[in-house]
């Protein structure tokens, strides 16, 4: 009876897909955005590039070797650099023609052999959010990397300091000497001038690992839009319970079943429909992403969806149980959907909350979803290496759906 | 075959049935005849374990309603007040659907389903969305959706409400039909006609309470052979009301503005009325003569018409 009932619900959906497709496109069409936002593109340059303008008032073999530093192969896929003359600079960010100005102040050269204090102004274009950022830090790079090849380069820095002070000039064994000197040096802080951000695409171009890392990218995003989707999509097949009542489909149903067959039923075609959304999702995404699951982390992955959908649909049924009629559920869910999605890192990655954020995110039964998701197609993570994910999944399953089908028929029956 | 016994039915303040009794005799068509808000729908809710009755007691062929469960639900067929179907199934999905939950096996449920669409005349139109269908198609789809697993009791709930009078005709011949083949029907209207022609026995209730019951000539013995006579026209009121007073047995019902209604043995003629009435000085537009009824009835008996 409870079969046929769920087959009716089915055989509804199926004749009106358009609802059902949508919501099984949006959590591939979220991590496919995303992905193309945020993932390095196939020939290695980033989607975003820094507009830098550098306004160089000392013009000494320094401050070119700032400048120069930008035509470096790993930064010019990031920064599009132009060099403005003295003054010239800040009416240009003004006009917001830069992401960032960097000024090289006047005597900057002469410090440097001197080895004092000397700074770097970089203005940053408010409009922009990520590109100053990036500026930013790569200055702050290359200014430490600067300060260490200084102090490194004591020797021959006091050689040309005597030599400049004493008005000599330097032969050409010495320039010979001191170019070997420095080259070794330059050597030694290479990690640090071109520090791990920019060396790995070099270290890694090969095309497959390219692929790889893009793959769980996508895959790391997915997850987390995917348990978001599942609720939002578990969310509107909820409504049914109001819609039968408001069809009077209901009344015809609790005359010939009774009403607890009518709410277990409802709940399995809910619970049913999330699985199949699930794997639907997954079949589509991995080659579209080219994400590549062995068959032991596809069976892992079967298995967790049972535990994960059940967590999921404790929520949404929790909810509809307590709405008094269908616009109050509507209008309640999405914000509870919303404030477990943020909390459980399904938009934004939890490393990027403060910390008692990421503390208390544990309460939304999402970052568990998402969290042993990941935990499977990125880190291969067998079913005891998320036992306590499927622990919590459950034990929020058993909690919400138990009450919700005693408030479900204590409802439908008055 | 059904049996109802003091059922009493309150919501809050409101006591929505109270204390009614009656039995519907197997293959027998009862009228529940009542204006609305008179208590039908709760009886038939209750009847049909919708609503739990506060008191009282519901038996269907012996069995308790309240604690009957599968069995009793499977002699139990209903058709509510309003359409109840899947508008993105067709005809022969929804009754599969209705005929599946009461467990007909496959080859039951392909008979049953093509004698339905036969007598409701749906059998052209069987694979089409029901959200195509007119109302009127609706409402005998419903019908058969209620009657798919040959229940032996039918709760009829106002089937006929807002459907155009050949739906009406056709949805109360499919009924006798049915009621024909043995099934005992219980049928709640607010139309008189329907009760008239269609119902062996009638119970008429209003307020929660059965005011009358039995056949039709025995209701209508309530009000005797009289007939009512509906003056509308100008007049004065102290006229109208000394009316009675110069021609024996004729009884004052209602008084209004431009209306006034008169019940009249049927042993006096109209002509010696419509005599009085021109000397006392009415100006009749129109003057309506209604033989005796169920409607005399509900007048007597509530003091108002069945549409108040």
């Amino acid at each position: 009876m409870i079969w046929k009932l769920i087959q009716k619900d089915i055989r509804r959906r199926i004749k009106q897909p358009a609802g059902y497709l949508i919501l099984v496109a949006m959590p591939l069409l979220f991590a496919l955005l995303i992905g193309l936002v945020f993932g390095p593109k196939e020939s290695g340059e980033s989607l975003i590039r820094v507009k830098m303008l550098i306004e160089d008032r000392d013009d000494s073999f320094a401050s070119h070797f700032i400048a120069n530093a930008f035509g470096n192969e790993e930064l010019q896929n990031m920064f599009d650099v132009s060099v403005a003359d003295s003054g010239a600079g800040r009416p240009l960010m003004d006009q917001g023609r830069a992401s960032a100005l960097l000024i090289i102040p006047q005597g900057f050269g002469d410090s440097l052999i001197h080895q004092n204090n000397v700074a770097l102004t970089l203005i940053k274009n408010p409009s922009e959010a990520f590109a100053p950022k990036i500026a930013e830090e790569t200055i702050q790079i290359l200014a430490e990397g600067g300060d260490r090849l200084v102090s490194m380069a004591e020797g021959p820095l006091t050689t040309i300091r005597r030599r400049l002070d004493s008005d000599t000039e330097i032969s050409e064994p010495e320039i010979a000497l001191m170019g070997i000197q420095l080259y070794r040096m330059i050597r030694k802080v290479d990690n640090i001038l071109f520090p791990p951000l920019i060396t790995i695409n070099t270290s890694t171009s090969d095309d497959s690992e390219e692929g790889s890392d893009l793959s769980s990218l996508y895959a790391y995003i997915l997850c987390g839009v995917l348990v978001m989707a599942l609720l939002f999509s578990l969310e509107v097949l909820s409504r049914d319970f109001f819609l039968e009542q408001e069809n009077h489909t209901l009344t015809r149903q609790r005359v010939a079943t009774g009403i607890a067959r009518f709410v277990l039923a409802k709940m399995g075609f809910v619970y049913l429909s999330g699985l199949i959304s699930f794997v639907l999702v997954w079949m589509i995404a991995i080659p579209l992403f080219g994400i590549s699951l062995s068959l032991i982390q596809v069976g892992r992955m079967a298995l967790f969806s049972l535990v994960l959908m059940a967590g999921l649909n404790g929520v949404i049924t929790m909810i509809y149980a307590l709405a008094k009629n269908r616009n109050q559920g509507q209008s309640i869910a999405p914000a509870v959907i919303l404030g477990f999605s943020m909390l459980g890192g399904a938009m934004v990655p939890l490393e990027n909350f403060p910390p008692f954020i990421r503390q208390i995110s544990v309460v939304s039964p999402v970052y568990w979803g998402i969290d042993a998701l990941r935990k499977i197609t990125l880190a291969d993570a067998s079913l005891r290496d998320i036992s306590t994910h499927i622990a919590i999944l459950t034990a929020v399953a058993v909690l919400l759906l138990i009450p919700s089908i005693i408030f479900q028929q204590r409802k439908f029956r008055s | 075959m059904l049996q109802i016994t003091d059922l009493t039915k309150r919501f809050k303040d409101l006591t929505a049935v109270d204390r009614i009794s009656f039995q519907v005799n197997p293959g027998e068509i009862f009228g529940f005849l009542g204006p609305n808000g008179a208590g039908k729908t709760t009886t038939i809710n209750c009847i049909c374990g919708l609503l739990k009755p506060d008191s009282g007691a519901i038996t269907i062929d012996g069995q308790d309603v309240v604690a009957g469960g599968d069995q009793v639900r499977k002699m139990l067929g209903v058709v509510p007040q309003e359409v109840a179907l899947y508008e993105e199934f067709n005809a022969i999905e929804n009754l599969q659907f209705w005929g599946g939950l009461y467990g007909l096996k496959r080859s039951q449920l392909k008979s049953r389903v093509d004698t339905l669409l036969e007598l409701t005349g749906l059998k052209d139109r069987a694979k089409d969305a029901v959200s195509t269908y007119s109302g009127g198609m609706k409402r005998r789809l419903n019908m058969a959706a209620g009657m798919i697993h040959q229940p032996k009791l039918l709760l009829l709930d106002e089937p006929t409400v807002g459907i155009d009078p050949q739906a009406r005709h056709q949805m109360l011949d499919t009924v006798r039909h049915v009621a024909g083949q043995g099934t005992t029907i219980l049928y709640t209207t607010h139309y008189m006609d329907e009760a008239e022609t269609l119902c062996d026995r009638i119970a008429i209730i209003d307020h929660g309470r059965i005011l009358a019951m039995g056949i039709q000539t025995e209701i209508q013995q309530i009000v005797g052979e009289n007939r009512l006579l509906k003056v509308t026209g100008a007049f004065e009121k102290s006229t109208a009301e000394s009316l009675p007073q110069k021609m024996k047995d004729l009884v004052l019902l209602s008084i209004q503005e431009n209306e006034v209604l008169y019940s009249l043995p049927i042993k006096q003629t109209t002509g010696a009325f419509l005599e009085i009435l021109m000397k006392s000085g009415f100006e009749i537009d129109h003057l309506a003569i209604k033989e005796p009824s169920l409607d005399s009835v509900f007048i007597k008996l509530t003091g108002r018409e069945l549409r108040d």
